[in-house]
């Protein structure tokens, strides 16, 4: 196993807003060596993008922001770095591809010298000096004529070059960690497919790490080596990919990947939802937030909120059933297959 | 590791003593510009109940008396005037018109430019374009010259203010309401209103004017305001209400010659005049936070 | 010129036999700024009583065009549209809105297609309102039978839908689509606007409907699984055409046009195999969709086949013919639909 790169210890990020502290993102934790990705993977509000953000402490437009906990990136506490030093970590040792490059790329701005500005800013080239090294770029992530196409804004660019176009600039110093928050949900399919193999081959070829967030398990099958599952802001199981698929653990786990219409089935099996709504974030409650929603749920499950329990290695999961010391609850295994 | 990240760099408005002490106005004794208002409106209603003396009673002994000056028929709490007339009980039964005036003729600007503003926006196209050309040919009118035109030429009644004093008001609403207007249409559920087999009249006055509306509801206060200052002004220069009607603008009017040497004659209705517009444009502005807050 | 009255039996029943839509030949035109193209071009098909049909394609390949056009929410410029038995062109003002009782729309956005102003109860009961159906009792009636039957607390009546969910809203659009027991609704993206968790909930929803209602469904999606779970027959779009068509086992079982694999290809399931997957979408689904102002000659696919040749493909437009003479229902355009290799897309 290579060495560590990233370590997240019991993260914490709250926003203090009028109607009190909502808590964001309660209490994860995670390693990601060199080269190794990490999918996140969760509803919207589960806290799975607020995580990332806080790795490069990006929250300049909110008012107030509690961040606790230890974000250890090749052995410094990101969380107690200067604004200055953090400066010099994001796009260069961190790279971030955002959702929409529609409103992530300048327009008026052309798409050759938005590149060039990560290089510029990072190795102290001149754009010119830079501009070689921008065509390569734009080259590899498969934008036709990339000499011409330097001078043009992004707005005559489809969707997918765009987005090809943002995972250049991210990429541009060769960072250690790529940071891709759901960076194909508003693409077409094909097209979201072309991204995800590009992102994957620029992985291996630089040695990146990466984390991708996404709330698509198809996502994190194809491009992924673990997976983190959370929910309310609070992690509920992670595990390695191929472990996900043979038999997820968490309630929650199973209940979002039986959701997925199941393409190879004959049709007219009825999907299995989850009951219920995902909780208000500012509400404290007692016990495990998933509780509500859990077909398996216990007494204790209402009571205290679960650890991550270990399961095995790389594998924990934050369910009192997981617990060594609970009692076996037969859960169907693949409950979609008694269903004709 | 704790972080702590408050936001800084961002002008706080809230520190400066006159911007604080005006706020505190505006949220916590707003409630006095509706109270207030509503004071007006009922001297509008019940002149007789609140005006101390009759108003148009001459008393030429006691003329000219200043605010809270005593005469056998009481204390006058603004004065009287040149004929010895209470200017309290005047101004009470000033308001009945200047709010009448004011409000009717709002409300007859209301109709028709939210009417033009909404086929304008609805149908684009020529009708838009014809519409349009109108309220601009409206705007560029120097309503006040025509109003003075008109007036002196049909002579000045009630009616013909009423008549007038909308042309003033009208293109705001046609343009807001077209903008509103265009914005709606573009929304999705005008076309489900379509797509369910609503007539576009249908269209128009069960989706459309409903969501337009609360824009404007803060324009028609505010719009109230200005007619009534503009009706002020018409008055004050002879072209509007004739006596016996009173408004407070021919208060005004009337006061004026004396200025310098019974003041309270011009002043006082005009202090009146100016806080009741000030009330409409603090609740107006009130109205906005609150539908800005709530749209 | 005589106004035709909306086919309106006793209990305002559609007639069962000829097909629910027919559409023939038609094209849509689209202005956008200064460009004109077709967003639509050539297209016939039809949806038989009771039948869903799933239309799929990427964006701009324009099925939420087609499905505008079949509702005459949209004009078409060429071409002849016929809903229930009559020519959409020869309808205007009362006579369309009669039709419209028949014909039902359930939109994209669920939050934006409610009228923010109405109540839940005024918003599902206005088709009735519309089309003068029954009296205010009844109306009351069915609104409430509606709200059941999609699973809408009565509690909601008087709501405004600013405070329900976005599962809770589309609801109401399937509601108020439904109340006047159409023939055909068309569904344009109904459940890619949910949350992942919802969208199931809303899927069944549907897929009971569809069991348990006289009613056709034109369903569009650009989420192929979504598609197969609920569709009798699918059409897949590209650039304004239908490029392939067939009942929707066989059409999943056995993609024959290079696209409909390549968009089969990259349904990204969660298993093993979602890795070589990628690679053989970036086969068969190379580079961008081409502008639709200017599209490509011949087979509008070429740009991004593989087993694109200068003739036919680049030459000659293919038409939609059938694979086998006797099975007439799958569909395919394509010049070289014979020699293009089966792809294993996993179903069963």
């Amino acid at each position: 196993m290579n060495e560590t790169l990233l370590e997240v210890r019991d993260l914490r990020v709250g926003f203090r807003t009028r109607r009190g502290l909502v808590q964001a993102v309660d209490g994860v934790s995670y390693s990601l060596g060199r080269g190794e990705a990490l999918g996140i993977v969760g509803e919207s509000g589960s806290g799975k993008t607020v995580s990332s953000l806080a790795m490069l402490r990006l929250f300049g437009l909110f008012d107030h922001v509690e961040i606790s906990g230890e974000i250890i990136f090749e052995g410094r506490d990101l969380l107690a770095l200067s604004e200055r030093k953090m400066q010099s970590i994001r796009g260069k040792e961190i790279g971030m591809v955002f959702q929409d490059p529609l409103t992530s790329l300048n327009p008026v701005m052309s798409v050759g010298d938005q590149v060039a500005e990560s290089i510029v800013m990072h190795t102290g080239r001149t754009p010119a000096q830079a501009r070689e090294r921008v065509v390569e770029l734009l080259e590899r992530v498969g934008i036709p004529d990339p000499e011409q196409r330097y001078h043009d804004r992004p707005h005559s660019f489809s969707g997918g070059m765009r987005q090809r176009i943002m995972v250049a600039i991210a990429v541009a110093c060769e960072p250690k960690l790529l940071i891709a928050d759901e960076p194909t949900t508003a693409l077409d399919v094909t097209v979201q497919a072309q991204i995800l193999k590009l992102l994957d081959d620029l992985r291996r070829e630089m040695g990146m790490a990466m984390v991708m967030i996404t709330h698509d398990f198809g996502v994190v099958a194809a491009t992924c080596d673990k997976v983190l599952v959370m929910y309310a802001a609070q992690p509920m199981e992670e595990c390695s990919v191929e472990h996900l698929f043979q038999r997820a653990n968490h309630p929650y786990t199973d209940g979002l990947l039986r959701l997925v219409p199941r393409f190879e089935r004959r049709q007219h099996h009825r999907l299995h939802p989850i009951e219920g709504q995902p909780p208000e974030l500012t509400i404290e409650q007692p016990g495990c937030v998933f509780a509500p929603r859990c077909e398996v749920a216990t007494d204790i499950c209402h009571i205290e909120r679960p650890a991550m329990f270990r399961l095995g290695p790389g594998h924990a999961s934050a369910c009192h059933l997981a617990d060594e010391r609970a009692a076996r609850v037969t859960v169907p295994d693949r409950p979609w297959e008694e269903i004709r | 590791m704790s972080l702590v990240i408050h936001r800084s760099g961002t002008v706080d408005r809230q520190r400066q003593p006159v911007a604080r002490a005006l706020s505190v106005v505006t949220s916590r004794l707003w409630w006095l510009c509706p109270a207030f208002l509503g004071l007006m409106a009922l001297w509008a209603i019940f002149p007789d109940f609140f005006a101390p003396m009759e108003p148009g009673a001459m008393n030429p002994r006691h003329r000219l008396l200043g605010p809270f000056d005593t005469s056998p028929e009481g204390r006058h709490l603004a004065g009287t005037g040149t004929l010895g007339a209470d200017l309290f009980s005047e101004m009470v039964a000033g308001a009945r018109l200047t709010l009448f005036i004011a409000v009717v003729a709002t409300a007859i600007g209301t109709v028709v430019g939210v009417l033009i503003g909404m086929l304008a926006g609805y149908f684009q196209g020529w009708v838009d374009r014809f519409l349009m050309r109108l309220t601009e040919a409206q705007t560029a009118m120097p309503m006040f010259l025509v109003a003075i035109l008109l007036l002196s030429m049909l002579g000045p009644s009630v009616t013909i203010l009423i008549i007038v004093l909308p042309a003033l008001v009208w293109p705001i609403f046609a343009r807001v309401v077209r903008a509103e207007t265009m914005r709606v249409r573009e929304s999705t559920y005008i076309e489900a209103a379509v797509a369910t087999g609503c007539a576009t009249p249908t269209v128009l006055v069960r989706h459309v004017l409903p969501n337009v509306t609360p824009r404007i509801l803060v324009l028609v206060v505010i719009e109230v305001g200005h007619v009534m200052l503009a009706e002020a002004g018409l008055s004050f220069l002879g072209v509007g209400v004739q006596p016996p009607d009173t408004t407070w603008g021919l208060l005004i009017s009337t006061g004026r010659p004396l200025l310098t040497v019974a003041w309270w004659l011009t002043i006082l209705p005009g202090v009146l005049l100016g806080v009741t517009v000030l009330c409409l444009n603090l609740l107006a502005r009130r109205f906005e936070t609150r539908a800005g807050a709530a749209g | 010129m005589t106004v035709v009255e909306a086919p309106a039996g006793a209990t305002g029943d559609a007639p069962v036999q000829q097909p629910v839509v027919e559409v023939d030949h038609v094209s849509v035109a689209f202005a956008s700024g200064s460009r004109r193209f077709r967003a639509v071009n050539d297209v016939s098909l039809t949806i038989a009583p009771r039948e869903t049909l799933g239309l799929v394609g990427e964006s701009g390949c324009g099925k939420s065009t087609l499905a505008r056009a079949v509702l005459k929410l949209v004009p078409v410029e060429s071409g002849t549209v016929h809903l229930l038995g009559q020519d959409l062109a020869t309808l205007h003002g009362s006579a369309l809105r009669g039709v419209r009782r028949h014909a039902q729309m359930i939109f994209q956005d669920p939050r934006g297609s409610l009228d923010p102003r109405m109540t839940i109860g005024e918003i599902i009961g206005e088709p009735l309102r519309v089309h003068r159906i029954g009296d205010r009792r009844s109306r009351a009636a069915d609104v409430a039978e509606m709200m059941d039957l999609v699973g809408l607390p009565a509690s909601f009546i008087d709501r405004r839908p600013s405070q329900l969910s976005g599962g809770q809203q589309q609801r109401v659009g399937i509601a108020r689509a439904l109340v006047t027991r159409p023939a055909l609704v068309v569904c344009d993206e109904p459940v890619s606007a949910l949350d992942v968790s919802i969208r199931a909930q809303v899927m069944n929803l549907l897929a009971d409907l569809r069991d348990s209602l006289d009613v056709a469904f034109m369903f569009i999606a650009h989420d192929l699984a979504v598609v197969r779970h609920l569709s009798d027959r699918v059409a897949v779009m590209y650039l304004g055409r239908i490029v392939e068509e067939g009942p929707a086992d066989e059409l999943f079982a056995n993609p024959r046009h290079p696209y409909t694999q390549g968009l089969v290809a990259a349904i990204l399931r969660a298993d093993n195999g979602a890795r070589d997957r990628l690679e053989t979408v970036q086969r068969l689904a190379s580079g961008d969709l081409p502008s639709p102002v200017n599209p490509p000659k011949g087979c509008a696919y070429h740009t991004r086949c593989p087993y694109a040749l200068d003739d036919p493909c680049v030459a000659r437009r293919p038409l939609l013919s059938a694979l086998e003479p006797d099975a007439a229902t799958h569909r395919v355009a394509c010049h070289r639909v014979a020699e293009i290799p089966r792809i294993d897309s996993g179903v069963q």
